[in-house]
């Protein structure tokens, strides 16, 4: 059975439209125009246990009115779901001891005590048992490397310190189940790497489920085997990251360093020129003939080095979003 | 139970760091009961005020009212209205296996007994120093049913702020709101005068009204002014209110929840 198991979710807001002007204001004292703005509209996935399921899409795509609607913070407007066995939106004690939400830059920790306080308060949310406790800190304490600032006020930690810490209050209960929406944003480089390897750790630690939604491709490309692309509400593309080339790039771009220089118009049959500068030129061909024409540089011309490459995942999940290719 | 109460003191801690600002919370609810003690002082012209209050009984009864407000009443209504509901706090509460209603209990308790102790030293300070203008008779059965109807008082005032807090789930701003029950409060809770000086008209209708449960008549019994049998009557009233009030909270709270939008997280 699916860990998690989503049937039909529509999650539609009711939305005041105000005609401009003074006009429009004295109007919407007597009547006022109200429309149904679809955040979610009729999406279906399953996600099995333990798996790392990417969830992207751009702004307003409806990816953390998902969330929402899975760690049962709204209520669906319709549709099911069922986590765990359990309806969200009923949140049920047994349903919320076993999942976790984590929101990049939300802070859930009291601001003027240290972390360790605000986690001996979910001990007794939880009701953890005394030894689970000091074992699970002392585990994640180390993977997130924070032991040493368990008795710093929250208020002094730098933001990259206060995500960690943040983390770590959401994980003291181990959830089973845990959506983690754009965790590393306004983290810089190094930070968003220990977070990614703390995610990949816990999943592979405790067989957790995870659906992380972020804006960085690198959070997805690293972690997530399986991604679900959502734009406008509504499912683009479920499946492996890796078939998102296959399935939504028509071309290949084949990379040639020349001996010599070549001519630009010997090439420009074969491909479009994208980029041209003596001896080095990459040149973009259909993926069904890129094996051929990359056979026929190579008998025509004195190549020193010839790499056919696969577009980047940004470029192609970029055009699923704007709607250029599916 | 335990874990009930290790959640109250891991509060304390919290609202330990907040104290300073808690202290001028409290003096600023001082201004209203000291500055009618000093009215009161020039208008009775420290002799009898009639309907059996002297100024003494009358100082008392403010600096009572000041102890009561301080413990008793809760401030929540912003809390739950603006922050949880429209700014979205709430979701941090939703995501946790705890009773919303609960928890935000257990965080105004701290608050409460903080400001509370702060009423003490105040009113011990009076006795000290104005030892003649502080009467209190108190015995074993007045202490015991003036500590119920207050307990009763407090229930009654949290859960009557939280469900107006929880209409912001379909109202834009209730700031309004909240400052019309604060004006409706300070007239029908006694905080300007004591109700049996009302004419009989509007202490009826203050009689009848929630707002004198939450502070005015545990100040009274503490006061040793009403009869063993109307203390009941008040009590069971206050039990009738409370369940009322609870009743009312849980539908908006049920209704309300699928309205919230999380916005903001």
């Amino acid at each position: 059975m699916a860990i998690i198991d989503v049937k039909n979710l529509s999650k539609y807001f009711r939305v005041y439209k105000k005609e401009p002007g003074v006009l429009g204001s004295l109007k919407s004292l007597f009547n006022r125009k109200y429309e149904n703005s679809k955040a979610v509209d009729n999406i279906s996935f399953k996600i099995e246990e333990g798996e790392l399921v990417g969830f992207i899409g751009p702004n307003g795509a409806g990816k953390t009115t998902t969330l929402k609607c899975l760690s049962g913070l709204i209520y669906p407007s319709q549709g099911k779901i069922s986590i765990l066995g359990y309806t969200p939106f009923d949140r049920k004690s047994d349903f919320l001891k076993q999942i976790g939400l984590v929101m990049g830059q939300k802070n859930q920790l009291w601001w003027d005590l240290p972390p360790i306080e605000s986690y001996l308060l979910n001990k007794e949310i939880y009701s953890i048992p005394d030894r689970q406790f000091k074992e699970t800190i002392e585990e994640l304490a180390e993977l997130m490397e924070i032991k040493n600032i368990l008795q710093v006020q929250v208020r002094k930690l730098s933001l990259g310190q206060r995500m960690k810490c943040e983390l770590v209050a959401q994980l003291i209960h181990l959830p089973k189940v845990l959506f983690l929406d754009e965790p590393t944003i306004g983290l810089d480089v190094v930070m968003q790497q220990k977070l990614r390897c703390f995610v990949r750790e816990y999943n592979r630690r405790y067989k957790a489920t995870i659906l992380l939604t972020s804006h960085y491709m690198d959070d997805v490309k690293e972690l997530c085997r399986r991604v679900i692309i959502i734009n406008q509400g509504g499912i683009l593309y479920d499946g492996l990251l890796e078939n998102i080339t296959k399935k939504y790039s028509t071309h290949k771009l084949l990379s040639v360093i020349f001996e010599s220089p070549v001519k630009k118009d010997e090439l420009q049959s074969l491909g479009e020129i994208k980029l041209y500068e003596s001896t080095k030129v990459n040149l973009l061909v259909p993926r069904k003939d890129s094996n051929h024409i990359a056979s026929h540089l190579m008998e025509k011309f004195d190549v020193a080095d010839l790499n056919i490459e696969e577009p980047e995942v940004e470029e192609i999940v970029r055009k699923i979003f704007t709607a250029k290719i599916v | 139970m335990k874990r009930f109460l290790k959640i109250v003191i891991l509060h304390f801690e919290h609202v330990f760091e907040n104290r300073a600002r808690s202290l001028i919370w409290f003096i600023i609810s001082l201004t209203n009961p000291l500055s009618l003690i000093l009215f009161w002082k020039g208008a009775s012209n420290g002799g009898n005020l009639g309907l059996g209050w002297t100024f003494s009984s009358l100082t008392t009864y403010y600096l009572l009212l000041a102890l009561a407000n301080a413990f008793l009443t809760s401030h929540i209504e912003e809390e739950v209205s603006f922050y949880d509901i429209k700014q979205g706090d709430l979701v941090r509460y939703l995501i946790r296996p705890f009773s919303y209603y609960w928890i935000k209990f257990i965080e105004e308790i701290p608050y409460r007994l903080l400001q509370g102790t702060y009423g003490l030293i105040l009113l011990l300070i009076f006795i000290i120093l104005f030892s003649h203008l502080v009467r209190i008779n108190l015995t074993v059965l007045i202490i015991a049913l003036g500590l119920m109807s207050a307990i009763l008082a407090f229930f009654i005032s949290f859960t009557f702020k939280m469900i107006i807090g929880l209409l912001a789930f379909w109202f834009k701003d209730i700031r309004g709101l909240y400052n019309l029950v604060d004006i409706v409060t300070i007239v029908f809770a006694g905080y300007v005068v004591p109700l049996e000086f009302f004419p009989s008209t509007l202490k009826n209708v203050s009689y009848l009204l929630p707002f004198a449960y939450m502070i005015y008549y545990p100040v009274i019994i503490i006061q040793g002014k009403l009869l063993l049998w109307e203390i009941l009557r008040i009590v069971g009233i206050q039990f009738l209110y409370l369940s009322l009030f609870l009743v009312i909270q849980r539908l908006l709270w049920k209704k309300g929840i699928k309205e919230f939008t999380a916005i903001g997280q």
